[in-house]
């Protein structure tokens, strides 16, 4: 699977690639922020979409909600990666269009394991 | 795998003083601040410790992580903020003193496991 992370942290960015990669065997590619997200999606469609909330220039909220205004894009399954776990906060990126919200810190041995369990139940709801 | 973990975990720890000194360049505004009877930057704090709380916890640093997480909190639900500025001061002192205790405990055990 192709996955696109938005993660500014470069220390969640070594971690989460080898988690994504390694265990996960995902193709991933990483940007910082959410308007190199958006920059990507234009050129390369990932099989999903894992942003992280609190990023510089475009926080993840605002990727998310700018990916599902676009028709081109608005089917992308996106998934929050976020330390921003106050119920309202969560209930907040669902009701963007995100299709899961996973918490961190993370494990990395299991984070591959995680996002299969969102997109089957995200395939089962559908 | 778990090889390649610690190596990434090791690489954190080291690197962990670079990664806590913004947030403890804005802690110390902030505490200076409550000092001079100033408000605070809250929301910068806020951010700086939101952001080691994840990593830290991801990369196994429970301690540091939930030091992070627990001001983080108090900052979000308005129970440091409300204060006023010298039980804020002391609070931030308090936090300051469990925050660095942490990391070097975190260091501790590293230095440890790469001894043994």
């Amino acid at each position: 699977m192709k996955i696109l992370l938005a993660e500014d942290d470069p220390s969640i960015q070594s971690i989460a690639m080898m988690s994504l990669s390694r265990v996960g065997g995902h193709f991933v590619t990483i940007v910082n922020d959410g308007k190199e997200a958006l920059a990507a999606l234009a050129k390369d469609r990932p099989d999903l979409v894992l942003l992280d909330v609190m990023m510089p220039n475009m926080n993840g909220f605002e990727t998310c909600k700018r990916i599902k205004e676009n028709d081109a894009l608005k089917d992308l399954p996106v998934i929050f990666l976020s330390a921003k776990a106050q119920m309202h906060e969560v209930q907040h990126g669902m009701n963007l269009g995100a299709i899961g919200y996973i918490l961190k810190p993370f494990d990395p041995m299991t984070l591959p394991k995680q996002i299969e369990e969102v997109l089957k139940n995200h395939a089962k709801a559908a | 795998m778990d090889a390649e973990i610690k190596k990434l975990q090791e690489a954190f720890l080291d690197e962990l003083p670079a990664k806590a000194a913004p947030l403890l360049q804005t802690y110390g505004r902030a505490y200076q601040a409550c000092l001079a009877e100033c408000t605070p930057d809250w929301k910068a704090l806020e951010e700086h410790l939101h952001k080691l709380a994840g990593s830290s916890g991801t990369y196994g640093l429970n301690g540091v992580s939930k030091a992070c997480r627990t001001l983080e909190e108090q900052i979000a639900d308005g129970t440091v903020v409300k204060l006023n500025f010298k039980a804020a001061a002391q609070a931030l002192q308090k936090w300051k003193k469990t925050f660095e205790a942490e990391i070097t405990a975190a260091q501790s055990t590293n230095r440890k496991g790469q001894a043994a």
